[in-house]
């Protein structure tokens, strides 16, 4: 693929092209560019982005499609000279419906969409000329949906433009409901982007029946028996979708009766498929992934953190902030559980407020002037001089993970001049998986190795098989066993060390080893460098700014393959660190004993215990507590969370308790709201190592005792009343818990601190003394 | 957004912040105190002196000289005395046993010391403390008295062994000292008194040391323990500082955006270039009424009705493409200060819908904020007054907040409510939503759920007037309220038996509202027909299967409308003058018009009523009579401000400013 300079006019004579003004044609033809393809040289691929349309300039270009249904690709049209193909990218975030390329050599065009609209609408056209180009490029995407739909397969070329003519585009945000269970069915809908979920609802309750995706069609039948709609269907993102009225469905049918035995076909092979995954995985503990399936879907990076270990320390979103000045990672968010390809065991993963580097970003859509932009290795990221702060992006992300930060080296907003396009005080940023370094610092910084970046349709079990079908599951077990003997290591290393200082300390205090001589001042001696090695441990991580590899500017660019998944930096000196503190532990036992004399050497003595005292508790602690605490939270939350959350469950409680029969309100007085108060109950859970859903079984199996099979029909809203309580329960203990495993960690350094200052007195008097 | 704007730091980034340098300070300050509690002697060397070394200056070099034996400087100083005792002196001579091992210098070198003055100080390494014991025996030259502690002995003796002599050393009382327990025989070195030839003096002081090794308690060993802690403490106060030191800053930086409280006077209109407007949907999202939507990639003014004039959106606009333009004044909104009190009645507030405001979320914070604004006008309450400070009319959103507010400003405040507390909630629509703000606008107090049904909201209103035991008396209907030569107000009020109570106040807040007076339906209505015309909707499920008419396309309208659609068999019909939406928050037009869509509701656009019979409307549309057939008409075309009440309390309608 070559690219010679300059636009020729001749694009402009394209009809979805025809009205733009000189204005707009400048702004476009800045925009655009010229490719020369080779015969058979594909444009580009089913499934690729697609925000620009082509004009065909000399050769031609076939479009081809796999078809619903089918497995072999059959050919749409052939673009000649002067022909424009790659309309679907008028339609916001979509990908290509079809797959173009060379049928001879060809020299083709390439406009940017958004530009073009921008610029058509910024331009002096007339508002009828805007509409109808419109009005053409969308009717252009709309064939192609249509035509590589399981509707394309069977209809004729006439019917599948009666069809057209009789379409609507439809557009929905994410969350909005697209018909309800019950409506009258006025039309079906052929999904040309986004994902529509199906779901069944009764009394309040509902059940996903699966989801629809671009070229599924939905509602169809319900269409054409005239019945009402038996499912609901609510948009999981932005939903495009083309309308086509009952009326014209019917007569396409009527036209050709095999329309209705292939669409048949296809909704119950694709049901049959997914039905098996869900309800597979329904039935286990990982229905969670399908609560918010468009985003594991879109997502090509998500930062997911492993709860069973994350000691909740915050390097990550620390290391963020060192690297960025603001931290773009907030470790507050929803809580999956999933069983990942690479070990396939199942874990508790956290979705903190972090970029997720959707394949189709939202934010990029949305920017106004640009900004953001995408590497070719798929990070969105945004040039923050092009940015106008107008927050356009922070509010089309549906999960919060854009934020306004001010902006780098502005001045105060009171110098600052009056309001023009970039310089507003407050520019957005977000996660750019730390695009001009090797690796993401939150990744590097994890001194537990807890953060992965995952792209959740091939790294988790179930998505994987739910859109790329069933099949083996990549990578093996290898990184499963390697961390578990890595733990297995460890417990060995720990339970030694244990051994030897307990050795040490009895031949200390026996009087055998004295610490001015032999091999009691050996050990301290052999200590000294010990604890400097210690120490270093603290000061390396925090210089994450310093040590983090930065990449090479040119290299980034070619680099198209994916790179091997980034692994912790820190995480394999934190087991250093652990080994040789053990180590120094039970030299230093052998050396001082217990110290507390009333001298330099018996402080230090004291302040060692401590720190090693920590620093036991701290590995205890950092190898149960997270298991215990992932038990019982639903969410995860920052220490700075808890009172609010407090209060918010507390009002969930109340409403949830409102309008419910006397019933429940009476056990919600006697048994729940006390349950929920008790002073230690949160210990109980703790300790009795149960998980919320176990304790809730309990709860309703107290209630059972209690009811003795009494008020069946009035136990409406308890299960909701059971829910809320146990978390209110759970709350104290998370709060606890929490602070033990952060608490630990100021204390070590301070000591760590006063440690290292009296040792330095120490070894001056041993040297400067000789006593 | 203002909100999102401004990121708080985390916890996560800020745990390490500050902690090297509380680290630092805990370890200067652990060197110091130590540096205070062994002196430089002991900071330096294995430890520190006890007293009679401290004082007599030995220093280092005293004992510690090379070549020579520990014991032999001991005796430089001491003179030797052999143990008394055969054993100590068998040992001691195969050099098993020395000064030392008895008197460890820096370790254990405890005693007492018997001034002239009869005070005895008991000592240790590092510590003295005098002990307030006056000894019946009074030295005549200051001595010192070594007491040895048990642990230097227990190397050969075991005192709990029966028969072990060491026992007979010991006092009673004191086994909670364990090793630290003093014995007390003074007799081991009895030759080197007979040579001196003062026995008297020496059983006087032994019997003395023995009397204050009774009563105090070794204190000595670990002193240095306190010190540490200390500066441990310190590092975590100045970590912590640090923090707090951040977070405040932080505040400081980015200061709460103002809540609105004051609607505007005139008539305003954003206007948009639409050559430079960026499609950026800033100016969409800073409206707090969804008066603006982005479409072509430009922004439009889409419900002008519904525009407050604030100017939000023209501070949010990136480039400057969107200016507020000034218009015709408003001329049905009494007239208020910035901070509600009312321009023509001084000391007479105004908060909540009277004020032209709508939203629930706007009257919690004008509630608020003019009982803080008039917090500040009243004088200190003199003793003993029994005189309301403050009456608030109305026990609404912000009437209660207002009381909340009162209570926080420790004002005597009371509430008088013609019905209940938050009637207006009460006349909702059953579950409706109450929310959808999409700008942060921040609401005083603590009233506001992110998002609720009304029953709710009325919940959680109900629990707050109960925790705060707000003064709110139901049932009681103000009519005039009067303005008193002193200033102050006097109120009178009708309860439901038609007695009438008076009240005194300083301060009077208005809230309340305009429900009481809809917009009414200027048509002709037969008499038999008006038992079928409401004006306000409690419950949707008493319509159920009847055929009712809605009129009106505002939020309530269309939140009724809905709310109606949902009940089994229910036909809605809404006639609206206009064609398509002018005003409402986009939720409900987009719900409502999936349900026009759907056929759950019929919607009868450019259409006017003319006339309600019983069982029928005449409804207008282009010209032609339509009569429609249903059972209730649902008038929801607004509400006027109570003109009649509000000029009897002396506030006066604005004349237009063009005839000023």
């Amino acid at each position: 693929m070559t690219e010679p300079a300059g636009i020729p006019d001749e694009v402009f004579a394209s009809p979805l092209l025809r009205s733009l003004d000189e204005r707009a044609r400048r702004d476009v033809a800045r925009a655009s560019r010229v490719l020369e393809l080779g015969a058979g040289e594909p444009a580009y691929g089913v499934g690729d982005r697609a925000d620009t349309l082509f004009v065909v300039l000399r050769g031609s270009v076939r479009l081809e499609a796999v078809r619903r249904g089918e497995d072999r690709a059959s050919t749409m049209r052939v673009a000649r000279r002067g022909d424009s193909f790659g309309e679907e990218a008028t339609v916001p975030g979509a990908s290509r419906l079809l797959s173009a390329w060379a049928d001879e050599p060809a020299t083709i065009a390439e406009v940017p969409v958004t530009v073009l609209q921008r610029a058509r609408v910024r331009g002096g056209a007339t508002a009828d000329s805007v509409e109808r180009d419109e009005r053409a490029a969308l009717r252009a995407a709309a064939r192609d949906v249509l035509d590589s739909s399981a509707l394309g397969r069977e209809l004729g070329r006439d019917e599948l433009d009666m069809l057209l003519d009789r379409a609507e585009w439809k557009h929905h945000r994410r969350g909005e409901r697209v018909f309800s269970q019950g409506d009258d069915a006025p039309f079906a809908l052929v999904i040309a982007g986004g994902l529509l979920q199906l779901q069944s609802e009764h009394d309040g309750r509902v059940r996903v029946c699966g989801y629809l995706a671009r070229g599924d069609v939905a509602g169809d039948d319900d269409v054409l028996a005239g019945r009402k709609h038996s499912l609901s269907a609510v948009a999981q993102g932005d939903l495009f979708a083309l309308a086509l009225p009952r009326a014209a469905l019917q007569s396409a049918v009527d036209r050709c009766p095999a329309l209705l035995a292939g669409l048949g076909r296809v909704a119950v092979e694709r049901g049959e498929a997914q039905a098996g995954i869900v309800g597979e995985f329904e039935r286990g503990a990982t229905q969670h992934v399908f609560r918010d399936l468009y985003r594991l879907q879109v997502a090509r990076s998500l930062l997911v953190i492993e709860q069973d270990s994350c000691v909740r320390c915050g390097h990550c979103a620390w290391a963020c902030a060192e690297t960025h000045g603001e931290s773009h990672l907030v470790r507050r968010g929803d809580k999956i559980v999933t069983q990942l390809s690479s070990t396939g065991a199942p874990a508790s993963l956290l979705l903190p407020n972090s970029c997720q580097h959707c394949e189709s970003a939202a934010c990029m859509v949305d920017c106004p002037t640009g900004a953001i932009g995408r590497e070719p290795r798929g990070e969105v990221f945004i040039r923050a001089e092009l940015c106008t702060g107008c927050a356009a992006c922070v509010r089309a992300c549906p999960w919060d993970n854009v934020q306004m930060v001010p902006r780098p080296g502005a001045p105060p907003a009171a110098a600052r001049a009056e309001t023009a396009v970039g310089t507003s005080a407050l520019v957005a940023a977000k996660c750019d998986l730390c695009r001009d370094w090797q690796a993401p610092a939150c990744v590097s910084a994890c001194p537990t190795g807890s953060i992965l970046r995952v792209d959740p349709s091939r790294d988790f079990s179930e998505l994987a098989a739910l859109f790329h079908g069933p099949g083996p599951t990549a990578g093996g077990g290898a990184p499963g066993r390697t961390e578990k003997r890595r733990a297995r290591a460890l417990t060995l290393a720990s339970g030694l060390g244990l051994v030897l200082v307990g050795l040490g300390l009895g031949l200390q205090q026996a009087g055998v080893v004295e610490p001015s001589r032999g091999v009691g001042l050996l050990a301290g001696v052999v200590a000294l460098p010990a604890c400097l090695v210690l120490a270093g441990y603290g000061f390396f991580k925090r210089g994450v700014r310093r040590w983090l590899p930065r990449r090479e500017r040119g290299l980034r660019a070619t680099l198209a393959e994916r790179a091997p998944a980034p692994r912790s930096r820190v995480a394999p000196q934190l087991d250093v660190h652990v080994v040789l503190g053990l180590a120094t532990l039970a030299l230093g036992a052998l050396h001082g004993g217990f110290g507390g004399r009333p001298s330099t050497s018996g402080a230090l003595g004291l302040v060692f215990w401590a720190l090693s005292l920590t620093g036991l508790v701290g590995i205890a602690a950092y190898r149960t507590l997270p298991r215990w605490l992932t038990r019982i939270e639903r969410r995860g939350l920052l220490p700075e969370d808890f009172p609010r959350e407090r209060e918010r469950v507390f009002d969930r409680l109340y409403r949830a308790a409102s309008g419910k029969s006397e019933l429940v309100k009476v056990l919600a007085e006697r048994l729940l709201l006390p349950y929920a108060r008790s002073p230690l109950g949160w210990l109980g859970l703790v300790l009795g190592r149960r998980t919320l859903r176990e304790e809730e079984a309990r709860l309703h199996a107290r209630i059972d005792a209690m009811l003795e099979g009494r008020g069946g029909d009035q136990r409406e809203g308890l299960t909701d009343l059971v829910r809320i309580v146990v978390e209110l329960r759970a709350l104290p203990g998370r709060r606890v818990l929490t602070l033990a495993l952060r608490g630990l960690v100021p204390v070590h350094v301070l000591l760590a601190g006063m440690f290292l200052l009296l040792l330095l007195l120490h070894v001056a008097s041993a040297l400067g003394g000789g006593r | 957004m203002k909100l999102r704007a401004a990121p708080r730091t985390s916890s996560d980034v800020l745990l390490g912040r500050g902690l090297w340098l509380g680290a630092a300070v805990a370890a200067v300050a652990a060197v110091a105190g130590l540096g205070w509690a062994l002196g430089p002697q002991g900071l330096w060397g294995p430890g520190p002196q006890s007293r009679p070394h401290a004082r007599a200056a030995v220093g280092c070099s005293g004992c510690h000289q090379s070549g020579a034996s520990i014991a032999d400087s001991c005796v430089s100083c001491h003179g030797p005395h052999p143990s008394a005792r055969p054993a100590h002196r068998a040992l001691a001579q195969r050099g098993q046993l020395g000064c030392a091992t008895c008197h460890a210098a820096h370790t254990a070198d405890e005693g007492v010391a018997l001034l002239t003055d009869g005070r005895a100080i008991r000592y240790g390494t590092g510590w003295e403390t005098d002990t307030g014991v006056v000894t019946r025996y009074v030295a005549p030259t200051a001595v010192n008295v070594p007491l040895v502690p048990l642990a230097a002995c227990t190397r050969c003796h075991d005192p709990s062994r029966p028969g072990d002599p060491i026992a007979a050393c010991l006092l009673a009382g004191q086994e909670g000292l364990g090793d630290a327990r003093p014995t007390v025989c003074f007799d081991e070195h009895r030759p080197v008194a007979t040579t001196r030839g003062d026995r008297p003096a020496r059983d006087g002081a032994w019997e003395a040391a023995r009397e204050v090794a009774a009563t105090v308690p070794a204190g000595g060993r670990g002193r240095t323990a306190p010190w540490l802690v200390g500066a441990f403490g310190l590092g975590l106060v100045v970590w912590g500082s640090q923090r707090a030191l951040w977070r405040l800053r932080e505040r400081r930086r980015a200061p709460a955006p103002e809540p609105v409280v004051r609607p505007s006077d005139v008539v305003r209109l954003p206007q948009i270039d639409t050559t430079t407007c960026l499609g950026c949907y800033a100016c969409v999202d800073a409206c707090p009424y969804d008066v603006l939507e982005v479409r072509r990639f430009v922004a439009v003014v889409a419900r002008p009705d519904d525009c407050c004039g604030l100017t939000l959106c023209e501070q949010h606009c990136p480039n400057g493409s969107l200016v507020v333009r000034e218009g015709e004044p408003v001329d049905d909104r009494p007239r208020v200060t910035d901070t509600l009190e009312s321009v023509d009645v001084p000391g007479l507030y105004l908060a909540g819908d009277l004020t032209g405001l709508p939203l629930i979320k706007n009257a919690i914070n004008q509630g608020a904020m003019a009982v803080r604004a008039l917090a500040k006008t009243l004088p200190k309450k003199p003793d003993g007054s029994s005189r309301l400070q403050l009456l608030i009319v109305g026990a609404g959103p912000a009437g209660i907040s207002a009381a909340l507010a009162a209570r926080e400003q420790g004002l005597a405040a009371m509430v008088l409510e013609q019905s209940t507390v938050a009637a207006s909630i009460r006349s909702f629509p059953r579950g409706k939503l109450v929310f959808d703000q999409p700008l942060g606008v921040p609401v005083v107090g603590e009233l506001w759920l992110e998002e609720a049904t009304k029953e709710e909201l009325l919940a959680k209103w109900l629990r707050i007037v109960r925790r705060h035991e707000l003064r709110i008396r139901e049932g009681l209907r103000v009519t005039a309220i009067e303005r008193g030569s002193g200033g102050e107000f006097r109120i009178t009020a009708l309860d439901p038996e038609g007695n009438e109570q008076r009240f005194e106040a300083e301060r009077v807040v208005l809230a309340s509202g305009r429900r009481g007076s809809p917009r009414r339906l200027e048509v002709p209505v037969d008499p038999d027909a008006e038992a079928q015309v409401y004006y306000s909707l409690a419950d949707a499920r008493s319509f159920a299967g009847q055929r009712v008419l809605v009129v009106g396309l505002g939020d309530s309208a269309m939140e009724a409308a809905l709310a109606l659609g949902r009940q089994p068999d229910t036909r809605v019909t809404i006639v609206h003058r206009g064609d398509g939406f002018r005003r409402g928050k986009a939720r409900n037009i987009s719900e409502l018009s999936r349900a026009v869509e759907a056929g759950r509701i019929e919607l009868r656009q450019n259409s006017v009523v003319r006339r309600v019979r019983r069982g029928l409307v005449e409804v207008e549309r282009n010209g032609a009579l339509d009569e429609l057939a249903c059972d209730a008409v649902l008038v929801q075309i607004g509400a006027l401000p109570p003109w009649s009440f509000l000029e009897r309390a002396g506030v006066r309608r604005p004349t237009p400013r063009s005839s000023e």
